[in-house]
């Protein structure tokens, strides 16, 4: 016997969707169930995938070359990241688990090594820089550039606490809260546009899969779960009574 | 001791030290291991850092079932979960093609997985925060100051700038809401309720009037086109806020990483 | 009227979550019941004439760094970035730095070869290369040496043996980088670890929540204009297709027999629309609420 396993695919796809908008009625046992599916599945995925594409070729593609053949020639200095991955896993032990600080500690390090110069030249200087006003532009522009250094400065002076607001401090500082929450605002509505975005998403799938070619799929799994969230409800009501 | 206390310490600052190094000193050596090495090793180690969490997870939930925690039944669903994905990651194929590009042929067991498991239930966790959003909005969003009140119209102005339906909102409903946040702002100063809403209403009608003399039913001046508003909302009052933030966000970060290269920051290791 | 108007700031969420769904489905159901014109911002713009500047055999490299779960807003624009660019005879090079980024890279691209737009060939066209972890090294790894970040293509096919990786050692080798991003590592990184270090043009499309926090880059020059979630989508979907729509049976690069059509994020902005609406009248009356249960207390 054969199954058409896009049809079931399909079948689960609607399941998994509509289990996880079930919490717009409440926290569910569907709910529940996916949430924690989709956990397990997350952490196969990316236990897969970070094997397959970066560990099995960049590591062990150049300690055993000729087994793997993923280009590169053999490399005996990478026993150093295989025992320094090694002593990651090691957290899980207890009496072992301080073997991992080293391995933190290198990426930690690097990390902070790189983030000093590219935050300096890109996020402190860049921006500094382009801060400035042009004198060459219209009138218009001249004032938004004004406007910007304003706006920069007095948002600056805001995250400064070494000095208390009050005065002159004070003043720049309100002015500089009233950037803040402009930016606020702008983030607040494009946050909305994005969730409202990944909505529509969701509900385009759902739309497609009630058709016949899926067996209405959408329609009939969204009934099943009403009558099925109805009767446990009124179940858990019932034993809050007793209770 | 020193292995167990220092060392991890000593290889931060190394490493830290070495990667900003490389950034200045034109040594081939130097540079060799901090361009292609360092950064390899990076990327090993930090697999090793997923593989880690995947496994604490496992056991975690492993836990829960063997000792019939709290809704242990549901970690069941964890296990099998993630059992299936290694099963069909590592054991079991589908396709033509072999194990490792495998994952995204579509014809494996394990795309399927990842197209009808965890693709829907991923995007529809986070679609469900439009409800979220909305009932936030209504309930919580409110203006009881100056600045929630600008925090509001520039939301407001962005929600609807950024959408078709903010093109056709016409320039008179436009003249309505500028009139109406300056009398909000001033409400408080204008004790008689008469005198308000005559003003208000008079305020309103004068520059209706001005309006149409004026043509701007015609030319739309920028100052009355939603989608003008808000991307002026955004290149200038926005980016001087941001820019703000992401410069005092850039020293801390400088400061923090100074301490961590130096050694001074040792809570990251768990100290 | 007073009562009322307080009675309905504290209505049952329930309700909010029904006429938001309502305001997103009947949209979608009826697609032609709202057609509302599209009008182009400015950094969508500044994008389309950014990519309309590059010529024929220029070399970008697109960086998929998004998943599943913002699927709809970002991989519209990658479509139609990649129908442009294709349409030019750029050649594409696709590198993933998420762990789901490779599965949406080869979406996109079973996409676009199912349009039957192009005559495409992997490896002469374009190259896809799988996820490595790192994040950020990993931007740093492909501006420094990208054949040591990467030394097979997605495939298992060396890089030696592509055609198309010819001249190809560093970020450098690029004439311009688009990034797809939904979070870190994206935009920013690129910005920091290789497009200003390498002074390489770079643009971006990316989630709407990323926006604010990438606008100092848009205004300062380092990044070549946005699209801004799925109204970016959207935008950049009506400049190509138009722009395809007058090119077919001009560009050698088109398929004479290809049917076109509109992408995905142009039929969903009649709900975003109206949600948005609702949203803003959601607003309103919760401040009317408020403000008569103020004067009442």
């Amino acid at each position: 016997m054969s199954y058409n396993f896009d049809i079931i695919g399909v079948w689960s796809l609607v399941i998994m969707t509509l289990s996880i908008l079930s919490y717009l009625y409440g926290d569910n046992p569907f709910y529940k169930a996916a949430e924690h599916i989709f956990v397990g599945v997350s952490a196969g995925y990316i236990f897969a995938i970070t094997w397959w594409d970066q560990v099995w070729p960049n590591l062990f593609g150049r300690l055993f070359p000729d087994y793997v053949k993923a280009g590169f020639e053999f490399d005996g200095l990478y026993i150093i990241p295989l025992i320094l991955g090694l002593f990651m896993l090691f957290r899980l032990i207890p009496s072992l688990s301080w073997l991992a600080r080293i391995s933190i500690g290198y990426i930690v390090g690097m990390a902070a090594g790189l983030k000093i110069y590219v935050f300096v030249n890109s996020n402190i200087l860049m921006q500094i820089k382009n801060s400035s006003i042009n004198f060459d532009g219209s009138i218009w522009s001249i004032l938004n550039q004004f406007l910007v250094l304003i706006g920069v400065i007095s948002g600056l002076v805001y995250f400064f606490f070494s000095k208390e607001h009050k005065g002159t401090i004070g003043k720049i500082s309100k002015i500089g809260i009233y950037f803040l929450m402009i930016k606020f605002g702008a983030s607040f509505g494009f946050a909305v546009m994005g969730r409202i975005s990944l909505l529509i998403g969701r509900f385009e799938d759902l739309i497609k899969y009630s058709s016949e070619q899926f067996y209405f799929a959408t329609p009939i799994i969204f009934i099943i779960m009403i009558v099925v969230l109805f009767i446990w409800s009124t179940q858990n009501d019932n034993k809050e009574k007793t209770n | 001791m020193f292995i167990k206390r220092q060392l991890a310490i000593v290889v931060m600052i190394s490493m830290g030290f070495l990667a900003l190094a490389g950034q200045f000193i034109n040594s081939d050596n130097l540079r060799e291991f901090t361009d292609k090495d360092a950064p390899q090793w990076y990327m090993i180690i930090a697999a090793f850092a997923a593989f880690l969490g995947c496994i604490n997870l496992l056991q975690l939930h492993s836990t829960k079932v063997i000792r019939r925690k709290k809704d242990w039944q549901y970690s069941i669903f964890t296990l099998v979960g993630f059992l299936l994905m290694i099963f069909f990651g590592f054991l079991y194929n589908g396709s033509t093609v072999g194990l490792g590009p495998h994952l995204k042929n579509e014809f494996s067991a394990f795309y399927w997985m990842y197209n009808y498991v965890y693709l829907p239930l991923s995007s529809t966790m986070f679609a469900l925060l439009a409800f979220f959003v909305a009932s936030a909005s209504y309930r919580a969003f409110r203006i009881r100051n100056f600045e929630a009140t600008l925090l509001l119209i520039s939301g407001v102005l962005l929600m609807l700038g950024r959408v078709p339906i903010g093109a056709l909102i016409p320039w008179w409903t436009v003249i309505i809401i500028y009139v109406s946040i300056l009398f909000a702002l001033f409400a408080s100063k204008i004790k008689n309720k008469q005198v308000f809403f005559y003003s208000y209403f008079g305020a309103n009608i004068f520059i209706l009037i001005l309006g149409f003399l004026l043509g701007w039913h015609v030319n739309l001046p920028s100052f009355l086109s939603i989608p003008l508003i808000q991307e002026w909302i955004m290149a200038v009052p926005a980016t001087a806020g941001s820019r703000a933030i992401m410069i005092g966000i850039a020293l801390g970060v400088v400061a923090q990483s100074f301490r961590i290269i130096t050694g001074r920051e040792r809570s990251i290791l768990g100290d | 009227m007073r009562n009322f108007l307080i009675k309905l700031g504290t209505i049952d969420r329930k309700f909010i979550f029904v006429l938001i769904a309502l305001a997103v489905l009947i949209p979608l159901l009826y697609p032609n019941l709202i057609e509302l014109p599209i009008k182009v911002d400015k950094n969508t713009k500044i994008v389309f004439n950014s990519i309309s500047e590059l010529k024929s055999g220029d070399k970008v490299l697109l960086s998929f760094a998004y998943g599943a779960s913002t699927k709809p807003e970002v991989h519209p624009m990658a479509i139609a970035l990649l129908k442009h660019l294709f349409a030019k005879d750029i050649k594409v090079y696709i590198v993933s730095l998420w762990p789901e980024s490779p599965i949406m890279a080869n979406q996109a691209i079973k996409e676009i070869i199912d349009t039957k737009l192009f005559n495409l060939e992997e490896g002469v066209d374009y190259a896809l290369f799988d996820y490595k972890t790192g994040g950020f090294i990993v931007i740093k790894g492909i501006a420094e040496n990208f054949r040591e970040v990467y030394k097979q293509d997605h495939n298992g096919n060396l890089i030696e043996d592509l055609t198309i990786m010819d001249d190809i050692y560093s970020v450098s080798d690029f004439d311009f980088v688009f990034d797809f991003s939904a979070g870190v590592p994206g935009n920013a990184e690129w910005v920091q670890y290789a497009c200003d270090p390498k002074k390489i043009p770079l643009s971006s499309g990316c989630t709407s929540i990323m926006v604010t926090d990438a606008i100092p880059y848009i205004e300062s020059g380092q990044l070549k204009g946005i699209l801004a979630g799925m109204p970016g989508a959207a935008e950049y979907e009506k400049m190509v297709y138009d722009l395809l729509q007058q090119q077919l049976n001009k560009n050698s690069n088109l398929n004479k027999d290809a049917v076109l059509t509109k992408g995905k994020a142009l039929a969903r902005m009649s709900a975003q629309s109206v949600s948005h609406l609702l949203m803003v009248i959601f607003i309103v009356l919760g401040n009317v609420s408020y403000y008569f249960s103020r004067k009442n207390n």
